[in-house]
């Protein structure tokens, strides 16, 4: 019981970060209807040069590196689609291809170690279940962001926009909305989120370069769960990923720890939440 | 033996498209639905079709309930349908297009379409010839081998009548087929209606020319808001005062 | 003679002509030959990316995890319990399908974008699987020895074999293209809704045709695992998937020999490319240049077209139509 309790506890302050993945997921499927598979890249390409360079400076560079990063599939984005003629799967395409340069250029220059600081050694003591202090870094920023977003997409025009164009792109843009440049910036703005959360990542749990489309399966898979349409919700279902790994890596041997929780992300899948969207609106 | 619909209500949200609606197409009668922009009119078609769920209310295609079925299952009992706003790939030549439409009625397997079985030979033959016949009966062979963008709208209408047309429906629900033909078409266009209707084909017709209606029409379904406000032969509803202060609005009188 | 240029299998007969002519000039060469094998195989794998990616729609990041389902099945059955190879292709050409058919008829309901995901959990899952399932795969050791086919034991005669299971395939295919189900998966791919009022039940066939591509990466793999004789958990993995989605996209994904000319291209390309680590970075690279330069591929862009339109880009130019409206 007591294990049980700190698993779950553990999984859901892992989870944080993936809750923190979670926003770009469902921002971008909600207003540009795409997905960008290069987000667990962008993530771990912060955690590359943040880890590399170190300190605040490194930071920043880490988060200049996965905007610029977006940038390019924003770009891509910008040529293949226009509202009333949208190739979101041709675009997707596009993620994947960067998502492989940017796996393959973190394993070439920053080779195939693991990547990751502890800045803590001293810990909290919750319970008897031993939590570094970083842990409520991350709490603190995710909620930060989690404030920053929800008063972005509510109270200011730029939100508003963002889902006159998610609801109905062609009428958006016949109101003068520039449907083209909001999904622009909701891909900057998946960069940046993507970039916070790798940062993060480097001080809790670490990455290497293989870990770029696990990250985007985790980050994915929290913003599915739920359904697609809050930021909220993403991280909500981050929490509920995290703990199903740590419990599967608790109680499960070796390769079902890391097989299940994919197995899981799969069944939601199939329950057809990302399918709900699609399916309604639009007139026939 | 007819498509009976029995109080359909369509609901959006907040918004009842349909309410409580009922109509009866037996084969081989042409049926016409009228009303104002927003009556509902589509969503009727997309209910009886099953591209939007019904709140409530029942339909039935020769005695078969259908209102659980899938849209693809109705479509293969026999019903056809076209798009109010023709939805089709810009790329695909106008026989392709109307190609597409055999598909409820294709036998052959995907391995022995794969292999070219004689049978899939025979039957791929026997479409090619049918769909020439669809466009020579609507007027359509000379442009057989033109992309659907480089079509007029109007002619894209009539495209969509011969793919409904291809699958040798018993019903067929047309959504304002008329709209944007010239004349001389819209007068080609209603000859091969009532010839459809001769073979005993029931005909749904949405179309906003009362002329037409008039011409072709048994019986005149007259949709306000939803909700059926009248119904009857196209004289007698021409005639009427509600349908005249709905539809025509005062200057009609 | 027109009439043969314009037939749906005029391409296929271009292709034999082209083998036929090279395999005097490389008959010669095992290293050519080796190499033109690898061709055909990812020839293979990239017409399974065409069909799902170019006819349907459905994006695959996972051909090679396809791929390695048939050569595993092969490896195991021919090495570890001594069954002939053609017990192998039966399974090859099966488990693949039966793994594809249930996930998409699963996950596709309307939109195909989460079926793609779904691929890339696949091959997340398989390639774990693979180094985990040490009795039956070899975890990281893999599989070795796997017998050459004997009706095909030299070099020359997998290039002959291979190049003929390509040619089959596009005859397949191509039929497969022009009939009712080819017509209704291209209509599905470009609106869901217009399917369905045709009749098409779009999951079940979109699912369908998934699982047929799926098939042909299965026979890919086949080929692969008899032609390197070595199976492991590094042969067919994700790195091989963004190649071959890359070679469909490079030629063409919804032509017939687009998947064959980028196979051909990049196989040519890789063995003048440095150390594996960087080819990433050049494949992803090249990918993204392709989507914005030409999506639709070399062999499916109206290059004419294309030019013309870059030629004359004053946003008011007179074209012909306008005029003839007004006057
Ligand atoms: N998919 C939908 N989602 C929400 N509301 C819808 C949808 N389809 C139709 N409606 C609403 O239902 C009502 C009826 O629409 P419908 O298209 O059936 O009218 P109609 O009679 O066909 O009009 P028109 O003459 O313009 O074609 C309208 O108020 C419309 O806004
Ligand atoms: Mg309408």
């Amino acid at each position: 019981m007591y294990e049980l309790v700190e698993y779950l506890l553990r999984g859901a302050l892992l989870g944080i970060t993936y809750g923190l993945l979670a926003f770009p997921v469902s921002l971008l499927f909600s207003t540009t209807g795409s997905v960008d598979v290069a987000l667990g890249a962008y993530a771990v390409l912060a955690v590359a040069v943040a880890y590399s360079i170190g300190g605040p400076v490194g930071i920043l560079a880490a988060i200049l590196a996965t905007v610029f990063a977006s940038f390019v599939v924003g770009i891509i984005s910008l040529r293949l689609n226009r509202p009333g003629a949208v190739d979101h799967v041709t675009a997707v395409l596009g993620t994947f291809g960067l998502a492989m340069f940017l796996e393959s250029l973190i394993l070439s220059v920053f080779g195939t170690n693991p990547m990751i600081r502890q800045p803590f050694d001293t810990f909290w003591n919750i319970g008897g279940i031993r939590i570094s202090p970083q842990t409520g870094i991350n709490a603190a920023v995710c909620l930060v962001i989690l404030t920053a977003l929800f008063v972005v997409l509510r109270k200011t025009p730029f939100g508003r926009s963002m889902r006159a164009s998610a609801a109905n792109p062609v009428g958006a843009s016949l109101n003068g909305i520039p449907v083209r440049q909001i999904w622009f910036a909701t891909y900057l703005l998946g960069g940046l989120l993507a970039g916070v959360a790798g940062v993060l990542i480097l001080y809790t749990t670490g990455a290497d370069y293989s870990s770029a489309f696990t990250l985007t399966i985790w980050g994915f898979g929290s913003a599915i769960i739920f359904g697609m349409n809050s930021p909220l919700r993403g991280f909500a279902g981050g929490l509920i990923i995290g703990m199903v790994q740590a419990l599967c890596s608790g109680y499960l041997p070796g390769a079902w720890a890391t097989a299940i929780p994919l197995v899981v992300i799969f069944v939601v899948l199939s329950m057809g939440r990302m399918n709900q969207i699609v399916s309604t609106g639009g007139r026939v | 033996m007819t498509v009976q619909v029995k109080d359909i209500t369509v609901r959006f949200g907040g918004v009842t498209a349909v309410k409580d609606v009922s109509l009866k197409l037996p084969p081989g009668k042409i049926v016409a639905v009228i009303g104002p922009n927003g009556s509902g009119k589509s969503t009727l078609f997309n209910a009886i079709t099953g591209m939007v769920k019904p709140a409530a209310g029942t339909i039935e295609v020769d005695d078969t309930r259908i209102d659980a079925m899938p849209p693809y299952r109705r479509i293969g009992l026999g019903l056809a349908r076209t798009f109010q706003t023709p939805r089709f790939d810009p790329k695909v030549t106008v026989s392709e297009a109307v190609m597409c439409g055999f598909y409820p009625v294709h036998r052959t397997g995907v391995f022995s379409a794969m292999l070219r079985l004689p049978k899939a030979v025979a039957e791929e033959g026997d479409f090619r010839e049918r769909c020439s016949d669809i466009l020579d009966d609507l007027r359509l062979s000379e442009f057989r081998s033109l992309t659907m963008n480089e079509l007029p709208m109007g002619r894209v209408r009539l495209v969509e009548v011969a793919r409904a047309v291809a699958n040798r429906p018993k019903y067929i629900l047309l959504d304002e087929p008329a709209a944007g033909l010239e004349r001389e078409e819209q007068r080609m266009l209603s000859r091969e209606i009532r010839k459809l209707a001769d073979r005993g084909v029931g005909v749904l017709l949405v179309e906003h020319n009362f002329g037409l209606i008039r011409e072709l029409a048994e019986h005149v379904v007259v949709l306000k808001d939803g909700a059926k406000l009248l119904e009857g032969e196209p004289e007698t509803i021409a005639k009427d005062r509600a349908f005249i202060d709905v539809y025509l609005g005062s200057a009609g009188r | 003679m027109p009439a043969v240029l314009r037939s749906r299998l005029a391409p296929i007969g271009l292709l034999v002509v082209i083998i036929a002519a090279m395999t005097p000039l490389i008959a010669g060469s095992a290293f050519w030959l080796d190499n033109s094998v690898l061709v055909a195989i990812f020839s293979l794998l990239a017409l399974s990316v065409g069909m799902a990616y170019g006819q349907a729609g459905i994006l695959s990041m996972a051909p090679a995890a396809f791929g390695a389902i048939g050569a595993f099945a092969t490896s195991i059955v021919t090495t570890r319990y001594g069954l002939s190879p053609l017990v192998g292709l039966a399974l090859a050409l099966l488990l693949p399908a039966v793994v594809a058919y249930p996930m998409a008829r699963a996950i596709t309901r309307l939109s195909p974008l989460p079926l793609s995901i779904a691929t890339l959990l696949l091959s997340l899952v398989l390639e774990l699987a693979i180094r985990e399932g040490k009795g039956l795969t070899g975890g990281y050791i893999g599989i070795s020895g796997i017998p050459p086919l004997w009706f095909a034991d030299s070099v020359f005669a997998m290039h002959v074999l291979s190049w003929g299971l390509v040619v089959v395939v596009l005859f397949l295919y191509a039929n497969l293209t022009d009939s009712a189900v080819g017509r209704a998966v291209k209509t599905a791919r470009h609106d869901p809704l217009r399917a369905t009022a045709d009749g098409v039940n779009v999951p079940a066939l979109l699912a369908s045709y998934f699982a047929i591509s799926a098939s042909v990466s299965g026979l890919a793999g086949w080929l692969y695992a008899h032609h390197l004789t070595y199976m492991g958990p590094d042969s067919l993995t994700m790195h091989v998937s963004i190649k071959v989605v890359l070679m469909a996209v490079i030629g063409g994904a919804s032509t017939l020999l687009g998947p064959v000319l980028g196979a051909a291209f990049l196989t040519l390309l890789t063995l003048y490319l440095p150390a594996a680590e960087t080819q990433g970075m050049i494949f992803g690279g090249v990918l993204i240049f392709v989507l914005l330069v030409a999506p639709n591929g070399v062999l499916g862009t109206d290059w004419g077209k294309l030019i013309a339109r870059r030629s004359d880009k004053q946003p008011m130019a007179v074209r012909p139509a306008a005029t003839e409206g007004t006057a």
